[in-house]
């Protein structure tokens, strides 16, 4: 990457250091303003943490207030609980108690992050928030069950604070120390959700965010990534939780509708600032702190504060749905974006493939399915195929309109489960296994209709499509680790996308291609996952006759590097030039297979194509 | 013996005011696909509006009317801040119309604080006699008209619902637009009207349900929140969009916080804990609900 581009992604960072670093000292004289400042910099922290949930992985929460309020009690009550008398934990972390504030606050929301995920995730839209804001509005029940140690509604102090004074803020007040400790945790947060948001896992989130089906074909498992955007998510917020006991040095749920209102605020600073950016929260959380002026909004509505919000959110909606950062990049050219150096980058590097995979010798079976069946309630959409396909080889699957092709595609890669026989990869039974781990045991495959992730850029999806080739965890994503395998993978991807001809447009959104070139960018995607098969659905649907050409070339050097592959089409004059077997479908059940000459020859095909000739 | 009996009151009075809000967001659903989040707000609007015409002097039976109407009247102010912004933007809609629904559903509610006032109140029941008899205790278990009419009412809304959904073109014009908007526009339906007219209804069922169940309990803001989300759960429960499965799910749902209440004295706190188990429950098994039939629409998402 240039020393531009370095500069242009730094530059936004540089500048909210800057700004925290004058702000602090500049208001340390003034109460109002730095109380003012802590409140913006909380409130951006549990929205950082909200965006991961929201904004990454596009599921709406409406209770996130409750992992703030987990989180200050987890530093109130858990953190003096563990460090008292007898502690079993180490003396270092007994004697700077307090400091392991955070720690506990992330374990414990973490931990109702996760309890709650499993509660919600197998839900979709509606659902899952109405789960969310359920659990919001149970957060002050459950405080009152347990008001022993919780203190009830009325809350309960903080025993223990870090003594900020005796560090290097000697002379300040204990309010310029929550600032400090608020801007400290807000940048943790911030590098932590930057991190994630370029890592192996941040576009597994995107693309279960953009498109389930395909995720799962590129070998993501989206249940597992829901439950993990919930535990990030809810541990920023608690930690936020926590740093906003410090602030107020009470800790208190609030009733069932201070939670809504609470959580609704989050949303509505995501919103503001823009879902799925990494400065939307920060933006969002000052904009709505001190472009509301919200010291004299609390001050006039004090209860009504729902007003505020809603008003606000309805404003975002029907002006700028994309934020304020979204409105801002409008104005920005995609070609100055860090992505487009990023590729450049890669392709200097080693752009071998993957040495794990090494491609079965030509002529040996890849895939073999033997009596594949699938019924729709009475419907039998496939009755019983049989098929082969070996290593270097094309095996073109053709028949006329509701023949079966698309639900054969589906259960051999698993979108659909079979009611019947058997589907093995390279010997290995599949016939059983979810859709995504078929992807990692060597399949993968293009739709019908194209399902480009449209939010993530052209490289972010060949990435994605990566994403069983690479093996980082959700740890080392936060923590940033994995720079040599994120190169490889680069690498790789612009090797890919210089084969489909898309190098030029690696920044850009998905979204944004021709349908044509989102079909190239679907065949990247699949290859990215090193495929020994490769199922292309209709590749040549909406192409024009040039583009069919070189489509045609591309798959005969994909076979000719070892790959086994199977073409979808409806259009039989497409594949009969390129297939050495054709296997022709009709009524759910194979009509004709062999050789493409003998195939066109024999008069059933013929017949089903064109209706009995007398 | 009396507990039974309690339960059972209980259950038939509050489940019917359920199976009302539940019904709300049933039509809603019918007809756009999304959840009006701020169906439990405009029983809020609904309680505090016919309080405050009482306040000003109306009798309860005058006032029942014009609150149905101006709670249709916010129901339509809803679709038109909530929902027409979203059709020219860039959300995606399920999770576009949660957002802005329930922004709408907080103003709402907040501007119910600031133009009337937050406390809680009882509103005098809708009929206070009938030939004389005016409350009495059934073994013990005290009996009111306005407990009647709760239950009378939303069997003959629920059956009529139940009607019009089947049997008449209003129904399939709802469907009809639910299933594709440009169709529909095609075959004459003029969809911005029904989805207008299906939120006016939604803000009728809410002024029935809140002021048929306003003699039984108090009228809060926390109402909203708490008695939205058990309407809700008692629509999923039954099937978003199906009348007779708002019936059920509302009768299901009370049923339990009845029992909850009435085994232990402390039960009251468990209530919500509850009915959110039980809706995780249902969610888990069946998430169309137990008579849902629009099984995939849900499956689209």
């Amino acid at each position: 990457m240039g020393r531009a581009g370095r500069l242009r992604r730094w530059a936004p960072t540089a500048a909210l250091v800057a700004f925290l670093l004058w702000f602090g000292p500049a208001q340390a004289g003034n109460r109002k303003w730095l109380d003012l400042g802590v409140e913006a910099l909380v409130l951006a922290v549990a929205a950082t943490g909200l965006n991961v949930l929201t904004g990454y992985t596009g599921l709406l929460s409406l209770g996130h207030a409750g992992f703030f309020v987990a989180g200050g009690y987890a530093g109130a009550v858990l953190g003096p609980y563990l460090l008292g008398e007898g502690s079993f934990l180490p003396d270092v972390v007994v004697r700077n108690g307090p400091w392991f504030g955070p720690v506990f606050a992330a374990a414990v929301a973490a931990a109702l992050g996760v309890v709650l995920a499993l509660a919600c995730c197998h839900l979709r839209g509606f659902h899952l928030t109405v789960v969310t804001l359920a659990f919001g509005t149970l957060v002050p029940a459950v405080v009152v069950l347990a008001s022993g140690p919780l203190g009830g509604l009325a809350g309960r102090a903080l025993e223990r604070v870090p003594d900020t004074r005796n560090a290097f803020l000697a002379r300040s007040h204990i309010l310029a120390g929550v600032y400090y400790t608020a801007a400290v945790v807000l940048l943790a947060a911030l590098w932590a959700s930057r991190n994630l948001a370029r890592s192996r896992w941040g576009r597994a989130l995107g693309a279960v965010r953009d498109s389930d089906v395909a995720a799962r074909a590129s070998g993501i498992d989206p249940y597992r990534h829901r439950v993990g955007a919930f535990a990030v998510s809810a541990a920023i917020v608690g930690v936020a939780g926590w740093v906003g006991a410090l602030r107020t040095l009470t800790v208190s749920s609030g009733s069932a509708l201070d939670v809504q209102t609470e959580s609704f605020r989050y949303v509505v600073t995501v919103a503001l600032g823009g879902a799925g950016t990494l400065a939307g929260p920060v933006v969002g959380a000052f904009a709505l702190t001190f472009g509301l002026g919200l010291d004299v909004v609390q001050e006039r509505f004090r209860d009504r504060l729902g007003l505020v919000f809603g008003a606000v959110a309805l404003a975002v909606v029907a002006v700028a749905p994309s934020g304020l950062v979204g409105a801002f990049r409008r104005w920005v050219p995609a070609s100055a974006r860090p992505d487009a150096a990023d590729v450049e980058a890669g392709e200097a590097g080693d752009a071998a493939p993957d040495p794990s995979v090494a491609p079965p010798a030509d002529g040996t079976p890849v895939l073999r399915v033997r009596g594949l069946a699938r019924s729709f309630g009475g419907v039998r959409a496939l009755a019983g195929v049989d098929l082969e396909v070996a290593a270097g080889t094309v095996h073109a699957v053709v028949g006329p309109n509701g023949s079966g092709k698309s639900t054969f595609v589906d259960v051999v890669t698993g979108v659909v489960p079979a009611t019947g026989g058997r589907v093995e990869l390279c010997g290995r039974d599949i016939t059983r296994l979810p859709a995504f781990r078929r992807t990692a045991a060597g399949m993968g495959r293009t739709f019908q209709s194209v399902r480009v992730w449209p939010r993530m850029t052209v490289l972010e999806n060949v990435l994605a499509g990566a994403h069983v080739r690479g093996s980082a965890g959700l740890g080392r994503c936060l923590l940033g680790l994995g720079r040599a395998e994120e190169r490889r993978l680069r690498a790789r991807a612009a090797v890919l996308l210089a084969r489909v001809g898309l190098e030029g447009r690696a920044a850009d959104p998905a979204g944004a291609l021709t349908l044509s070139e989102q079909r190239r960018l679907e065949l990247a995607r699949a290859l990215a996952g090193e495929p020994v098969l490769l199922l292309l659905d209709e590749p040549a649907a909406g192409l024009d006759p040039a583009e069919v050409e070189a489509l045609g070339g591309l798959i005969r050097s994909l076979a000719a590097s070892g790959r086994a592959i199977v073409v979808v089409e409806h259009h039989v004059a497409t594949v009969f030039s390129l297939a050495g077997t054709v296997t022709v479908l009709d009524g759910g059940a194979t009509l004709v297979s062999g050789p493409p000459a003998r195939v066109a020859a024999d008069p059933r095909v013929r017949d089903v194509y064109l209706g009995p000739v007398p | 013996m009396t507990d039974v009996l309690q339960v059972v009151v209980s259950t038939a009075t509050v489940g019917s005011a359920l199976a009302l809000v539940a019904l709300g967001f049933g039509v809603v659903f019918a007809a756009t696909g999304v959840v009006n989040f701020a169906q439990g707000p405009l029983l809020v609007v609904a309680g505090y509006g016919a309080y405050a015409l009482t306040r000003a002097g109306l009798p309860v039976v005058a006032a029942f009317p014009l609150v149905v109407v101006g709670t249709a009247a916010a129901g339509a102010v809803v679709e038109l801040v909530a929902l027409r912004p979203l059709r020219r933007g860039t959300m995606p809609a399920d999770v576009g119309a949660v957002l802005t629904t329930f922004a709408a559903g907080l103003v709402a509610v907040d501007l119910v604080r600031l133009l009337v006032d937050a406390s809680p109140h009882r509103l005098p029941p809708l009929v206070g006699s009938v030939a004389g008899w005016e409350a009495g205790r059934v073994a013990g278990v005290a009996v009111t008209p306005a407990d009647v009419l709760v239950v009378v009412v939303t069997l003959a809304v629920v059956a009529g619902a139940d009607v019009t959904q089947r049997r008449t073109a209003a129904g399939r014009a709802l469907r009809a637009v639910a299933e594709d908007r440009e169709a529909a526009a095609l075959v004459g339906v003029n969809p911005r009207a029904v989805v207008t007219v299906a939120f006016a209804a939604a803000g009728a069922l809410a002024a029935l349900a809140a002021v048929l169940l306003a003699p039984r309990s108090f009228v809060r803001l926390e109402n909203g929140l708490l008695l939205g989300l058990q309407g809700f759960v008692a629509a999923v429960l039954g099937g978003l969009g199906s009348a007779r499965g708002a019936l059920a799910g509302g009768y299901a749902v009370a049923a339990v916080s009845a029992v909850a209440r009435t085994a232990s004295p402390t039960g009251a706190r468990y209530e919500y804990l509850l009915v959110f188990l039980l809706f995780l429950a249902v969610l888990a098994v069946r998430p169309t609900g137990l008579l849902g039939e629009r099984g995939e629409r849900l499956e689209k998402a």
